[in-house]
């Protein structure tokens, strides 16, 4: 055991003379091609020093009568160990040129393991009893253990290797703002090459970090010949064969794809620009369109926003369901801003989002009576790269506060009242892209101007009618006032759509014409019963169709109704009830169960009143709809007395008949005769029983349909 | 406390229980180890994607799909084949058709004669993109189009093919396209639904449409798209019945909501929270509605851009300018049908007026966005289910010719939403019938438009029957060549 550890006090001292001896005529000595087999044996010896060195290091920790001659054999294994690793290194670094940071420090730093360890063996008595000196420096050893080994590990494995993970993946650069040697070349060099030719580890005294040092290019000489990729050092090296010992990137190492290696080819054919922009170089350039494939599409880039999130909880309690506040994607800092509905905006609604005033980056506030004053909390939200405020209430006033807004890149005006004044103003705007102008009041000109000295801004003035002189035909109103059987009186009401239309009406059924009809203001008070007809008129356009409506005012009630001959199978109501109960039947869908239809024979109804009534009107509510061979009565005869037995003709009318293809319609029909006292009315209707020759069943029946019996 | 435990109780349903509690529970402590998400509920991606958000920052907010329903014919609109004029009547060579197969009307055909197109091509816009003249608006636009000559498709007949393309399978009941993007993005505007439907017909023949189209197939009932028409009740069963006022509709909708509240006290199922919120927005469309239908607001210009049929409901016109107030108002998704494109025969007849039906108003819906500042944040795709034919289906006379189905290669057009403009996409042969140059399958596009709206197709999942469904099944690749 003594001799043992004399021997290896002996070697101890020997391997420290070496090494001292190295150090100091490092440049001097040339060594054996065997030391080099020594050498590389340094990856693999260095893990012993550091595994013993530690625990010898944890033993000082220990009470004393724990400590034993084990450990001082463990002080020297350790000691010897670390400085036959460091002697290694030192013949490792000689075989092949390194430089760099990393390097310096892992060769100061082993050594000055190697020696701290001689000496914790040397001093173990001294310190033993003195552990307040020696515990701290124990843990500076530790430290030092770790530091050497890390920057070990970076020569070996590349920069960064071990906090690489929490990098996180690398944002790739669109393609219009790429340049040629930072975000092509060097991401590729960073993947393969970094690991033995950074700044911080220069083998072969090359780096490729930045673009003065890839000019400068290594021990064996220039990277690259500008235009000459086939002489050029970098491309001959790495189109070596895979075994050949100047093969690079290393067999062992991950290889350059082939992509990769056309890229850098290109790069140096191209000339190797470093500090220009890909997008600048000749579209035809190979580079050009090799690198597209590197770089991610042009403006794909997702925006780098340089603010924190907002507040979770505020964004939340700033939702509601007009105001909409949204992250722009997962995991985004920047918020979108929507609203939506009249009737959940105020001003107020824009002032609350000034609590996340730097997160809003767009904002959306279009159809919404938005007002000059409320810009000034629009005009605080710092971040914001796009805001909509299309037909809202804005004026020059209110565009002119926006020039705050640094970062605007889109700005919506359309359908306001903002002049080229203002949008001069906010023409200076540095980021701004695109202003929307549609239908706005801007002097053409004035724009046009505007357009020409500012090349990088787009106003956009969209589609200008004006232009176009083709007249069209405005859709008809709309009745909004159901037709039918009203009581006493009703209002009817009607709509357009298009602005500024003129709506004329007629009463009697006739058609209103744009000179002599009336104009409809407000909702028509109708006490009789009409056949309301409307036609929308605006200058400049063709008047629309008429439409019309049927308000038949409740008549008498009748006792009882008696039909005296056969309906068509599926016209035939249970009950003739429906001809008297104020409700209409549908004209389209009339199989609705309130129709009475008849085709091969006439319709024969006999109406009973208990008392005798003074009549003078009869309405029948008939259906048109030739499509379908539905079509009106062709005549409808009125007998009235006050015995059934007895009836006189009133009258005989014929209801009016269409002449093509029109849709479904109620089609009512009255009939008038001098006012007579009766009990009866018998009603006689005569379906058409030749369709008329335009139709596609020209001479076949048609069916009549009777929804209603008005007595007046 | 207790609540929250029924809560998530009643959210793990019967059938599911039954069948995770089948397995036994040997295989589930073995099934934990190979799934870790068997026991938080939550898969992998579920977690890393959160419902209701884009996975990345999104090119396009909102999608109009103007789908052309019928397939209309790509030799008489945007793949301009000169050839076809040239060989016209000569025999489709074998080399060309590849044994493609054909649908039961052309099977029985002795003779595949080649035909061009009868209506005349031109370049258009500083693209050069050759348009027919049956489109003479839509040419204003085209440097505003990205138009894509090499679709494909898998299946040959109407309704597979319609299926395929809404639903990611050609045999139904799968979420549809409007569906799956409710589901990952949910809702823009609270008082309107995320996915909406508007109908049209032409003259041409046509070939129906059905709701399984915009289905929400296996996702909950409330992505389901909603039609929407533009006459006087453009959404069926929102107008309170006659008699009944607003403030009437309140009253009744305060106190179910009380009911609706003390049962869900009780059983916490969250159904009963969705219902609440459905009734609500029901109540607020009611006044939302209107205000998107209301076209008081609107400039003449408007009318004269669109044409004049925008002002008659339910026609093409009119649905395109619905489906820009709709999207101006947050519908993420708009689907438009326009029926009638199916040419079998009398095919240069009955094209021009379909043409005519659609042409302005697709038009206008790109200028219209454009000067609101909304192009770049809505994708507009145009284009029917599958390609025709380069030869002759039926009888070839002098003055007529039909096409029949083909699904190796047709033309569509995106525009806006982040697609860049200006350009054509892929090429076909010169006769028009496979696809030489970038084809575009259904998935791949499919796969597009969930990127536009920064969804990752590969994430969007929803777990049934046992697995995990995704809109563009397990292919589909983003076409990045067209993303700007």
């Amino acid at each position: 055991m003594v001799l043992l550890k004399r021997i290896g006090e002996g070697l101890l001292l020997a391997t420290l003379i070496f090494l001292l001896f190295i150090i100091i005529f490092e440049n001097r000595i040339h060594l054996p091609a065997w030391l080099h087999v020594v050498g590389r044996m340094h990856p693999m010896f260095l893990h012993f020093p550091i595994v013993l060195l530690l625990i010898y290091l944890f033993t000082l920790w220990l009470p004393a009568q724990a400590n034993n001659a084990w450990v001082d054999v463990f002080g020297l294994t350790a000691a010897l160990t670390a400085t036959i690793t460091a002697i290694m290194g030192f013949i490792l670094s000689m075989e092949e040129v390194r430089e760099g940071s990393a390097f310096t420090l892992h060769k100061w730093g082993g050594i000055s393991t190697a020696l701290l360890a001689a000496a914790f063996y040397y001093q173990h008595k001294h310190f033993t009893r003195t552990k307040l000196i020696a515990r701290p420096l124990t843990v500076v050893t530790a430290v030092l253990v770790f530091l050497t080994g890390h920057w070990g590990g970076e020569l070996t494995h590349g920069e960064n290797y071990l906090f690489e993970p929490f990098a996180g993946e690398e944002q790739k650069v669109a393609f219009d703002q790429a340049f040629a040697f930072d975000d092509v070349i060097k991401p590729i060099f960073k993947a393969k090459c970094f690991a033995c030719h950074s700044a911080s580890n220069k083998k072969g005294g090359l780096s490729l970090e930045d673009s003065a040092s890839v000019l400068e290019g290594g021990k064996a000489g220039l990277l690259y010949i500008a235009g000459q990729p086939d002489t050029s050092l970098l491309i001959k090296r790495i189109i070596l064969p895979l075994d050949h010992k100047k093969h690079m990137v290393p067999k062992s190492k991950p290889q350059l794809s082939q992509e990769e290696i056309k890229l850098l080819y290109a790069w140096i054919k191209t000339g190797a620009p470093l500090n220009k922009k890909v997008i600048n170089l000749p579209v035809t350039d190979s580079f050009r369109v090799i690198a597209a494939n590197f770089l991610s599409p042009v403006g794909n880039s997702e925006p780098v926003y340089d603010f924190p999130a907002g507040n979770e909880s505020k964004i939340k309690a700033l939702n509601n369901n007009y105001r909409i506040v949204v992250p722009l994607a997962a995991g985004s800092s920047a918020l979108t801003v929507k609203f939506y509905g009249r009737a959940g905006y105020s001003p107020k609604a824009i002032e609350e989002l000034l609590q996340l005033k730097q997160q809003i980056t767009e904002l959306s506030a279009a159809n919404l009576p938005v007002k000059d004053e409320d810009l000034k909390y629009i005009r605080q939200l710092s971040n914001l790269r796009k805001l909509n405020l299309n037909n809202t209430d804005v004026t020059d006033r209110g565009v002119d506060q926006l020039s705050e807004l640094k970062k605007l890149q889109e700005l919506s005006l359309s359908g306001t009242k903002v002049t080229a004044a203002s949008l001069e103003r906010v023409a200076k705007l540095p980021e701004l892209t695109s202003v929307f102008i549609w239908n706005t009041k801007t002097d053409a000109n004035r724009i046009a101007y505007l357009q020409k000295i500012n090349k990088k801004l787009k106003f956009e003035t969209g589609y200008v009618g004006v232009n176009d002189t083709t007249k069209y035909t405005l859709n008809p109103p709309t009745i909004k006032t159901p037709e039918g059987i009203f009581e006493g009186s009703t209002f009817v009401e009607v709509k357009h759509g298009v602005r500024g239309v003129e709506i004329r009406y007629s009463l009697d059924g006739s058609t209103p014409d744009s000179i002599k009809s009336p104009l409809y203001r407000k909702p028509l008070r109708v006490q009789s019963s009409v056949t309301l007809k409307v036609k929308a008129y605006k200058s400049g356009w063709r008047s629309s169709e008429p439409v019309q409506a049927v308000y038949v005012r409740k008549g008498l009630p009748i006792d009882s109704i008696e039909l005296s001959t056969v309906a068509d199978g599926s016209f035939n109501p249970k009950s003739t009830n429906v001809l008297n109960d104020g409700i209409i039947g549908k004209a389209a869908s009339y199989r609705d169960g309130k129709w009475f239809g008849f085709k091969k024979n006439d319709g024969d109804f006999l109406l009973q009143f208990e008392k005798p009534v003074a009549v003078r009107e009869l309405w029948l509510i008939l259906n048109s709809f030739p499509l379908e061979q539905v079509f009106p009565a062709t005549s409808i005869d009125v007998w009235g007395g006050m015995d059934k037995n007895k009836l006189k003709l009133l009258s005989k009318s014929s209801p009016i008949m269409p002449v093509g293809f029109s849709p479904a319609t109620i089609s009512p029909t009255q009939t008038t005769f001098p006012l007579t006292t009766l009990k009866y009315i018998k009603v006689v209707l005569h379906p058409l029983l030749k369709m008329p020759k335009w139709h596609f069943a020209a001479d076949q029946p048609s069916l009549a349909l009777l929804s209603e019996v008005v007595v007046n | 406390m207790e609540k929250e435990l029924l809560e998530r109780n009643l959210n793990l349903n019967r059938r599911k229980f039954l069948s995770k509690l089948s397995i036994g529970l040997g295989s589930a402590a073995l099934g934990s180890l190979l799934i870790p998400d068997l026991f938080t509920g939550f898969s992998e991606s579920e977690v890393n994607a959160p419902l209701g958000l884009a996975h990345f920052a999104p090119k396009a907010k909102r999608v109009i799909y103007l789908f052309q329903n019928g397939a209309p014919s790509q030799l008489e609109t945007f793949d301009y084949k000169p050839m076809l004029n040239k060989m016209m009547g000569q025999e489709l060579p074998a080399s060309i058709r590849m044994g493609q197969r054909l649908t039961g009307m052309t099977s029985g055909q002795k003779e595949f004669p080649l035909v061009g197109s009868f209506y005349k091509f031109a370049q258009h816009g500083k693209s050069g993109a050759w348009v027919s003249e049956i489109f003479p608006y839509m040419s204003k636009v085209v440097d505003d189009l990205c138009i894509i000559r090499s679709m494909h498709t898998e299946a040959i007949n109407h309704d597979p093919a319609l299926t395929f393309f809404q639903t990611g399978a050609q045999q139904g009941n799968r979420a549809s396209m409007g569906a799956w993007v409710s589901y990952g993005l949910g809702t823009e505007n609270k008082n309107q639904p995320a996915f909406c439907v508007l109908l049209s017909r032409g003259k041409g023949n046509g070939q129906g449409v059905y709701s399984k189209l915009w289905t929400n197939g296996f996702l909950e009932s409330k992505h389901q798209g909603v039609q929407f028409s533009s006459g006087e009740h453009p959404v069926l069963y929102l107008q309170d019945p006659d008699g009944m006022t607003g403030s009437d509709r309140r009253k009744m909708l305060d106190k179910v909501s009380e009911l609706n509240h003390l049962e869900y006290e009780k059983f916490g199922d969250p159904e009963i929270a969705a219902k609440i919120q459905q009734y609500e927005m029901a109540y607020r469309m009611q006044t939302a509605v209107p205000e998107i239908m209301d076209l008081s607001k609107e400039p003449d210009d408007i009318v004269k851009l669109y044409g004049p049929e925008c002002l008659v409901p339910g026609t093409y016109a009119a649905n395109c300018l619905l489906a820009r107030k709709l999207s101006e108002n947050g519908v993420r998704f708009i689907q438009l049908y326009h029926q009638g494109w199916d040419q079998h025969g009398n095919l240069p007849n009955e094209m021009r007026g379909q043409a005519k039906d659609v042409d302005q108003a697709s038009a206008a819906l790109i200028t219209d966005l454009k000067q609101r500042g909304l192009l770049d944040e809505t994708l507009v795709i145009w284009g029917g289910e599958f390609g025709r034919t380069n030869f002759c289906q039926g009888k070839m006379t002098v003055d007529t010719y039909g096409r029949d189905h083909h699904p190796r290669s047709f033309s569509i057009w995106m525009a806006g939403g982040g697609v860049k403009p200006g350009i054509v996409y892929g090429e076909t042969d010169e006769f028009g019938y496979n696809i030489v140059k970038n084809p575009v399958h259904v998935h791949d596009f499919q796969a597009t438009v969930l990127h536009q709206l920064g969804l990752n197709h590969e994430l969007l999942s929803y777990r049934y029957q046992g697995r995990r469904f995704r809109l563009t099944d397990v292919s589909g690749n983003v076409v990045k060549d067209i993303i700007s």
